[in-house]
């Protein structure tokens, strides 16, 4: 074998042994990762998949039968509220220095003619308990396992599940405006409690703020022939006020309607007098 | 085209016909009505609110845009009002209650078209 020859031949053999090298690495190194992956520690796994409130196994799950149906529209009226402080939930709680102050700098605003941190004009999120007390249809749709409750106004949304399911892991689901509602069925009464609230701009009523520590009970019924829905607000927050905070609510059936669109949109709303600039006090 | 400037302030006499909108309406004097009559610059037939931009002149030919406030297009079109009812160029007069910090702006009460129709600011008393 010449120079030459011996040269191409280890030219060759180099390349060979390039290719092997790659080829290995082509093969080992996904599976490395798959190795790597596979020992990562348990806590930061995926959360075990659970049948959705949709899914059609749990929509089969036997369930006794519910002693009402929410399914329908549903329009807050001043008129059947008005015992109970209508858009405002009355009576009061005994609040908090801070919350107390906050609410008397709320009075004293809409006194001289001005809103008081109108977030929920502001195309803020209203939330859970104002998102129930607007004068808009609430178009209401009950599952076997989940209640979805739309407020036409801003087309907020509340989603009450019936399957069973503990609350979500606040380590998993963020804080939200309409929290995490978990619903059972007591006799003739549905009871819903919902946690997990975002506090940042979110108010149950003027002046009065929600905390991170809001939680809210609601025993909800059907009367008057199932043309009338009530409920009744249990809140907490040891932030802002001492004990429960309980004001009941009605609705009147209002089937002769459908809910649609209508979002808050920012340019328009900078428009309008109630929620342009010089309107609001915060 | 004659357009009177001056605000017809007149006793409250109906309810408001709007009802609470998706933010407080505290800064509107529900106790007293002003009547606007003027051009059409712009009328927003939309979610949340329906609102009209009206051009108002004074007595001395000085115009105000007055901005006014409405209710959603389902409470309005229950009162009779459709996404043609104005249209800009149109004159109109309409019935409001007025910001009580004196700009220019109102809660829509009714409007009477330039052909006399009344159309009230939603039905009911809703939204």
């Amino acid at each position: 074998m010449s120079l030459k020859d011996t040269l191409c031949f280890d030219t060759w053999l180099l390349w060979g042994r390039a290719g092997s090298a790659v080829l290995v690495l082509t093969i080992a190194v996904p599976q490395l990762g798959a190795q790597a992956r596979q020992n990562l520690p348990s806590n930061k796994s995926a959360p075990a998949e659970q049948p959705g409130a949709l899914s059609k196994e749990n929509l089969a799950q036997p369930r006794p039968k519910p002693p009402f149906d929410l399914t329908g529209n549903w329009m807050f009226s001043a008129a059947l509220n008005r015992d109970n402080g209508v858009f405002n939930f009355l009576p009061l709680p005994k609040l908090k220095p801070a919350a107390k102050a906050l609410y008397e700098a709320g009075q004293k605003a809409e006194a001289s003619g001005k809103a008081f941190h109108n977030d929920a004009g502001a195309c803020w999120p209203a939330g859970m308990p104002m998102m129930m007390t607007r004068v808009w249809p609430n178009q209401t749709i009950q599952l076997p396992t989940m209640i979805l409750m739309i407020q036409m106004l801003k087309n907020e949304m509340r989603w009450i599940y019936l399957d069973g399911r503990p609350h979500a892991d606040p380590e998993i689901k963020p804080p939200s405006y309409a929290g995490d509602s978990i619903g059972h069925w007591e006799s003739d009464t549905l009871v819903v409690e919902t946690t997990n609230f975002e506090s940042k701009h979110h108010w149950v009523q003027t002046g009065i703020p929600v905390s991170d520590q809001f939680k809210l009970v609601e025993r909800i019924k059907l009367k008057d022939d199932g043309k009338t829905m009530e409920d009744t607000f249990i809140m907490t927050d040891p932030v802002n006020w001492e004990g429960e905070w309980v004001s009941t609510k009605r609705w009147y059936r209002y089937d002769n309607s459908d809910i649609e669109e209508a979002y808050c949109l920012p340019d328009l709303n900078d428009r309008l007098p109630a929620t342009g600039p010089g309107s609001n006090i915060r | 085209m004659r357009l009177f400037n001056r605000f017809l302030v007149v006793p409250f006499l109906l309810a408001s016909a709007v009802g609470l909108a998706h933010h407080s309406n505290v800064m509107f004097d529900k106790d007293k009505e002003i009547s606007l009559k003027g051009t059409v610059k712009e009328f927003v037939f939309a979610n949340p609110h329906v609102s009209i931009l009206l051009s108002v002149p004074d007595e001395k030919g000085v115009v105000t845009d007055w901005s006014f406030e409405a209710a959603s297009t389902q409470g309005m079109v229950h009162a009779g009002w459709r996404k043609s009812t104005l249209k800009p160029g149109d004159s109109v007069t309409i019935v409001g209650h007025a910001l009580r910090d004196g700009r220019p702006g109102a809660q829509l009460v009714r409007a009477i078209l330039s052909d006399g129709t009344v159309l009230q600011g939603s039905a009911g008393g809703n939204y």
